[in-house]
This record gives structure tokens, sequence and C-alpha cells, in this order.
């Protein structure tokens, strides 16, 4: 241990900003949450649990001179802050997108590995850090004038045969925005995030691990199930959790395709929806027309949620990482 | 001429002339990187049901030429092989070999252990549940036979379950080596199979290869000019990839024909 008089100048510049950059980020989530959560309490006085049972959130008529009051806080004639749709959208579509890319990405970069030519898959590589680059806004644009309609014309109604299994698949499937959509718009953009992970993960499998399994005389796929997936599979999840909290906050894109429901919850997977996050976005404006000033509350509420959701989501995910990961090494479950 | 823990007397059969009963042809072998061969033009016969030890100095091929045999360089990207292998019926590097028949006929015990990210149990279990080898409610007396058979058993009988990189090194080759016997093989190609392990658990590696050779022919890596010795019929001396002897392991220890042998079992080189 070196005492403080030991310490040259430098070390003390270092240590004092190493103080500084280890506690910024704490910081600034902490900072972040206060304000929130301050900006928010008025809303929260007013709706209580309706915030989180209520499917009808509207501003008010915010052009109207007659008020209402509940719980000693002032909103427009009208105005209803029930934040469920929103809940169950972004929930709904974040899982589906995960449910959608993860099998995709690493489905795909196993093939792409075990089949492609070494060189090739470098090209596809850039291809797949191209697709994280687009922006969100294009992404949008792209699912609400050429993703959704082909879908809603040529794939949705194929899909509507499975409403005899599973009922939410039934139709009507609508002009091509909506859940379906949203969640296979947001997929893709998730999906470069656990591509590329899974692929840094693939070359830490150690190839003496892989060549036991190959001398034993199994094929690529046995290969894979018994010895490649048990080394990734903690990382994918860390991966997928990144991915989940990617599709959790998106909002731009979400906000083009999803048809945008403000007080409906969807019957089927190719109802309209709407998420927390695009919800802000698309009321923001209309809030800040707000003389009473509820409306911004209300919309700061709906933004402390998401914090809410994405920290939860985070702190699970490590938790899960941290559950796995502990044993040593990975085992699997045979063959 | 020999140094003193040469003067062991062989365990192995005393045969003067190299076996002609042949389980193992290897014919103008060459192991290409780009351009630069690794083994160079060796041509070998390894007798059936006999122990082999393939020996030579550090980088001087022997492993190259261990994982020719079951066609592991396919897997090296850079890798190319020339010349061909024959195992019994098995033309090794004909095109429409079959790699699954022969890898389960040939085992191979890497110079690392490389158990599977599986549990103990299932590490020997998954090839032969892969090959439709097990019988049904067998498992698990194949597992402790298994076991019994390379002295593991009592240090993992309570933990089949359990995580085989919790085990020491030396317990993880030997799990190996369970998990490569389980397929029943005709070849074993060991590279330093007891390089990570006390004196007394190479003894009963030894005395177990010993036995296997009623049914396996072996071929067997070693630094360990005194266990190739103890253990080996025949002796096969490689240097910088080039064949330099191939005797009878009482005609390389004692007498061998090149002056480079000479001096590699008196020490002087390797
Ligand atoms: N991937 C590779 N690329 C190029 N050269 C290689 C590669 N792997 C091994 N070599 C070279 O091939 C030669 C033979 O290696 P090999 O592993 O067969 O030696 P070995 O006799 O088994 O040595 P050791 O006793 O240390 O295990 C060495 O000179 C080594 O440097
Ligand atoms: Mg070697």
């Amino acid at each position: 241990m070196s005492t403080a008089s030991e310490l040259t100048t430098g070390d003390r510049i270092l240590r004092a900003v190493s103080a500084v950059a280890g506690f910024l980020p704490g910081g600034i989530v902490g900072f972040f949450a206060v304000v929130m959560i301050l900006t928010a309490i008025p809303a929260i006085a007013f709706s209580g649990l309706n915030f989180f049972t209520g499917t009808t959130f509207t501003l008010g008529n915010l052009y109207a001179v007659t008020t209402i009051t509940h719980n000693g806080v002032t909103a427009p004639h009208g105005a209803a802050y029930g934040a469920l749709t929103f809940i169950v959208g972004t929930f709904a579509t974040s899982i589906f997108a995960l449910v959608l890319a993860i099998p995709v990405s690493v489905g795909g970069v196993l093939m792409l590995t075990e089949w492609v030519p070494r060189r090739l898959q470098n090209t596809l590589a850039v291809f797949l850090e191209l697709l994280a680059g687009i922006p969100s806004v294009v992404f949008g644009l792209w699912g609400i004038v050429v993703f959704g309609p082909i879908m809603a014309q040529h794939v949705y109604p194929a899909l509507t045969s499975i409403g005899n299994v599973i009922p939410w698949f039934k139709g009507p499937v609508g002009a091509g925005e909506g859940l379906l959509t949203a969640s296979l718009v947001l997929g893709i953009m998730v999906i470069p995030i656990i591509a590329s992970t899974t692929r840094e993960l693939l070359r830490g499998v150690p190839v003496l691990a892989k060549e036991g399994a190959i001398a034993l005389g199994m094929t690529r796929y046995e290969t894979t199930r018994v010895v490649t997936l048990p080394y990734i599979r903690t990382g994918i999840l860390a991966a997928s959790l990144l991915g989940w909290g990617r599709a959790l906050g998106e909002t731009i894109a979400v906000l083009i395709v999803s048809g945008n429901a403000l007080n409906v919850l969807p019957h089927n997977i190719y109802s309209p929806t709407s998420t927390i996050a695009s919800t802000i976005a698309a009321l923001l404006d209309a809030a800040l027309t707000d003389f009473t000033g509820s409306a911004v509350h209300a919309l700061a509420y709906l933004g402390l949620l998401l914090l809410v959701i994405s920290l939860l989501t985070n702190f699970a995910g490590r938790l899960v990482i941290k559950r796995v990961s502990t044993g040593a090494l990975p085992v699997g479950r045979g063959i | 001429m020999s140094a003193g823990y040469l003067s062991v007397p062989a365990g192995a059969v005393h045969q003067q002339e190299l076996s002609t009963d042949t389980a193992i042809r290897v014919n103008d072998l060459s192991v290409l990187v780009g351009q630069k061969a690794l083994v160079d033009n060796v041509s070998l016969t390894f007798p059936h049901k006999r122990i082999t030890a393939i020996v030579g100095p550090t980088g001087s091929g022997k492993t190259t030429v261990l994982r020719a045999i079951n066609r592991m360089h396919d897997h090296t990207p850079g890798f190319s092989v020339k010349g061909d292998v024959t195992i019994g019926d098995i033309d090794v590097y004909s095109p429409d070999a079959n790699l699954r028949v022969l890898r389960r006929r040939v085992g191979m015990l890497f110079q690392r252990a490389n158990p599977f990210p599986q549990s103990i149990q299932d590490n020997i279990l998954i090839a032969p549940k892969a090959h439709g080898m097990v019988p049904k409610n067998g498992s698990r007396d194949l597992c402790e036979s298994l076991l019994q058979e390379v002295g593991l058993w009592n240090a993992v009988k309570d933990r089949l379950g359990g995580s085989p990189f919790m085990l020491s090194g030396g317990q993880q080759q030997l799990l190996c080596l369970a998990r490569m016997l389980a397929l029943q093989p005709d070849v074993a190609l060991l590279d330093e199979p007891t390089s990570a392990l006390d004196p007394g658990t190479t003894e009963h590696i030894e005395s177990l290869l010993k036995g296997l050779r009623e049914k396996v022919t072996i071929l067997i890596v070693t630094h360990n000019l005194a266990q190739a010795l103890r253990i080996s019929d025949e002796v096969v001396f490689l240097m910088a990839g080039k064949l330099v002897e191939h005797a009878t392991a009482n005609k390389f220890f004692h007498d061998a024909a090149d002056e480079r042998s000479r001096e590699y079992v008196s020490g002087r080189i390797g």
C-alpha cells in the first residue's frame, strides 16, 4: 500500500479523475431517477392505481377552461392517465421481438460459421454492422412503406390458420401496422446486437473442446449441441438482455409502425398497439400545451415507469447471468 | 550406451522382427501448412493389437502424424494432407470414407484434457448415445465400469452429475480416456496420455493399456522413454517431420540402427 505522501501529482490527478469517473454513471442514473420521480409525483397522486389498470390515456380537453381535481391535482376536463395499453404494448412488442431475434441470430450465426467460408463470413459481418448502424427512423419508414404492407398482404393471411390453435393469430390482419409488424421491425433491429455478440462468443469456444467431439465421430450438429452451446449460453443470455433493453426503449420505429393504438388493448397479434416510449414521443407536443401542466407530469410518470422496467430487466439479467455462470464452467444437459 | 533406467527389462513382447500383422498402413504421408511440411513423406505400418510408441523431440511431428490417422487435420484451416492411410478395410483419405464410422472405430486422446462442458456422466455417455451404442437402462453400469477401468470411479462416484472442470487436470485426462473407451474402438491414438499423471496413476494406465492390447491397436505418443520401453512393442522415432527409425522396442532401445536414434535414447538429443 502506498501512503499519501508517496503519491505524485499525477497519481493524485488520476485518483481524482477515476473517483469522478467511477461516481459519474451512478450519479447520472440517480439524478435522472430523482428528477423523474419529482416530475411524476403529481401524476402519481392524480391517477393512483388507475395508471396500471386503466386502458384510457387521454390528456383531456386541452382547449376547455373546465378542469377536474383529484387528490389535489388539477388536470384538464376529461383527462385520464391509464397506461395499461402501453405497458402491454411495450412488453408484447419487445418480448415478441426477442422471440424472433434470438433464434434467428443465434441459429443464423451458427449456420454461417459452420457452412460459409471464412471470407464470406467477414463480408456478412460487415453487413451486420451496417444493419446495426441504420437509424431507427429509417427502419420505421421502411416498415410502414414496404415491409408492413407486404406482410399484411402475403404473409399474415397465412398465419391466421394458426389461429385455430392459438386464438391470438386469428384475423383480421389489418393493413400491416400493429403489434406483429412492430415486433418484427424491432426484432430486425435487435438481431445485429445478438448476432454480433454470438459471433464473438463462438470465437471464444476452445477448438480443442470441439475436436474432442469431432474425434468421437460426432456430427457438426451434435458438436454444436454438446460443446458449443454450453460454452456460449450465458453470453447469449447477456446479449439477449441487451437486445431486450434496446427493444423496450426503442421509440421512433415503433411509433411509425405500431398503428399507435391509444385506448385499446390489442385483441390479436395484428392489432394496433403502442408502447410507453412511442407514446411519450407521440404526446409530448400536445402535453406541453396543457395549461394545467398535468399532462407533462403524466408523461414523466410514463418515463419513470420505463426507467424502472429497464433497470429491473437489467438487474434481473445480471442476476440470471451470475446464477448461470457460477460453478466454474458451463455444464449442459446432455444430448 | 543406455541410461540407467533403460536397463529395466522390457515388459513388452520380446519380438526381434517388426510385426507383419498390419492394422494401419501409412503411405507417403505428408502434412502441409501452405508449402511447409510438418510431416514429410512418412511411410509406416502399425501392427495389429500391439502398442506402438511414437517418440521424438518436441515439435518433431508426433501429434501431427497421430491426427492424420483420424483425419483431424480436415478441421484445421490451412492444413493439407497428402498420401494415404488405410485402417483395416477403411481407406481413410478416400473421398467417400465414412468419417463417423472411422472415428467411432479410431479413438483419440488429446495432448491436453478436453472434457465436454457436460456432466461427468454425460461426458462418457454422450458419444455412445450418439452412435446408438448404449443398451436401454445400461447407461449407469456402462459409466461405472468405464470409470472403474480408468481408476476414476472412487473420485467421482458421488458427483457424476457435476462438472468435469472441477476435476484435476490428470483426472480430466482420465475422464477423456474413459470417454474414448466408451466407443470400444479398434484403434486408440493416445497423445501423451500420462504426462499429467502421478507415477501411481501412470502405472495403472500403463497396465490398463497392456490389457487393452488384447483388443485394441494402440499408438501412444510419449516423451517418457522409460514408459515407451515398459509398454511398447514397437517404436517409431520421428525427427523434424521425418521418420528416422521404426523398430521393435527391444531393438530401438538397445541396438538402434540409426545413430540419431541411439543419441536420442541416450538422452543426447531431444
Ligand atoms: N497450426 C500450425 N501451423 C503451423 N505449424 C504448426 C501448427 N501446428 C503445429 N505446427 C508445427 O508442426 C510441427 C509439429 O508439431 P507437432 O504438434 O506434431 O509436434 P509434436 O511432436 O507433437 O511436439 P510435442 O512433443 O511438443 O507435442 C511443429 O514444428 C509445430 O511448430
Ligand atoms: Mg504433441
